[in-house]
């Protein structure tokens, strides 16, 4: 992982949990790959208040289609050392909801996502960290999670 | 327009029993289940103000909140919540979604969660804890996520 999204990742998550935060502070992209799907999710963190800080989430997951993102995040408390997310990604009639642990020190961690109701609907994997996020859609590694179940 | 903001979220919040301080948590207990939902408040925009809402579970696991409140018109002097819990019930590949309505002079209300079309929905007392900390507090009831 490059120094500077490290770095930047440690001051957006990590130095939060021990330092106040300046509200509303508001930070670039961070991508993830829901593995091994194909989709990329762009999460921008708008921090709410001082430490423990939360933040709300705005997102976009574009690279199949230009899909909305929302949710929000906090430092774990069960799981000291980790990012909890919390987010729906809107869809047109197939929103999907996801629950995101992150190591603060990697950035990498694992997701679970699902669709309300559809009880094989249940998708779960790493959720990867790519470094040097741009506004691009990225390319795709994988099929789109909404339809590839 | 910010010092306009910031003054009238201000006034608003001085005279509501609801936030302690700007940018703090305010916690409430999902009575009589244990769950204790720690809310934190953006102010978004000027009057009637409403708010986004970053939050958290952590009773019994870490799990995110989020939502947005607004000031009652139907029912003047209460604050009205809506908001996500993204607590999966595994059972029925639901999470909860919550309306919650409290009063601005004690800050405590009602509130309803349900699973999405299960139409099994609870509700009880939205009791405010003075003096929320970071911790995830003491429960004192089942889980709302699995028990209904």
């Amino acid at each position: 992982m490059p120094m500077n999204v490290l770095i930047a990742l440690c001051s957006l998550l990590a130095v939060s949990a021990i330092a106040p935060a300046p509200a509303q502070t508001q930070a670039p992209d961070f991508c993830w790959n829901v593995s091994p799907f194909g989709n990329i999710l762009k999460l921008r963190f708008l921090a709410v208040g001082s430490a423990p800080v939360r933040y709300l989430i705005s997102g976009t997951d574009d690279v199949f289609d230009d899909n909305s993102i929302e949710g929000s995040a906090s430092p774990g408390v069960n799981e000291p050392g980790t990012l909890r997310m919390g987010f729906s990604d809107h869809n047109g009639g197939m929103e999907i909801e996801c629950n995101v642990v992150i190591s603060m020190v990697d950035g990498n961690g694992t997701y679970t996502c699902w669709q309300d109701m559809l009880h094989d609907s249940i998708l779960s994997g790493p959720f990867v960290l790519i470094p040097g996020c741009t506004s691009v859609p990225g390319v795709a590694t994988g099929p789109d999670m909404r339809t590839a179940r | 327009m910010l010092k306009l903001t910031l003054v009238m979220v201000c006034a608003l919040l001085a005279t509501s029993a609801l936030v302690s301080s700007a940018g703090a948590d305010t916690c409430w207990q999902l009575s009589p289940r244990g769950n204790i939902i720690k809310l934190r408040f953006l102010p978004v925009g000027p009057a009637p103000i409403r708010f986004l809402i970053a939050g958290v579970e952590d009773v019994f696991a870490d799990r995110a909140v989020n939502g947005s409140a607004s000031f009652g018109v139907h029912d003047p002097n209460t604050l009205r919540l809506g908001f996500t819990d993204y607590a999966i019930d595994v059972a029925h590949t639901s999470h909860l979604e919550c309306n919650a309505s409290v009063a601005l002079a004690t800050g405590n209300g009602t509130w309803t969660c349900w699973l999405d079309v299960m139409g099994t929905s609870a509700s009880g007392d939205f009791v405010l804890i003075p003096g929320c900390v970071g911790v995830p507090g003491t429960f004192t009831g089942p889980d709302l996520a699995t028990d209904r």
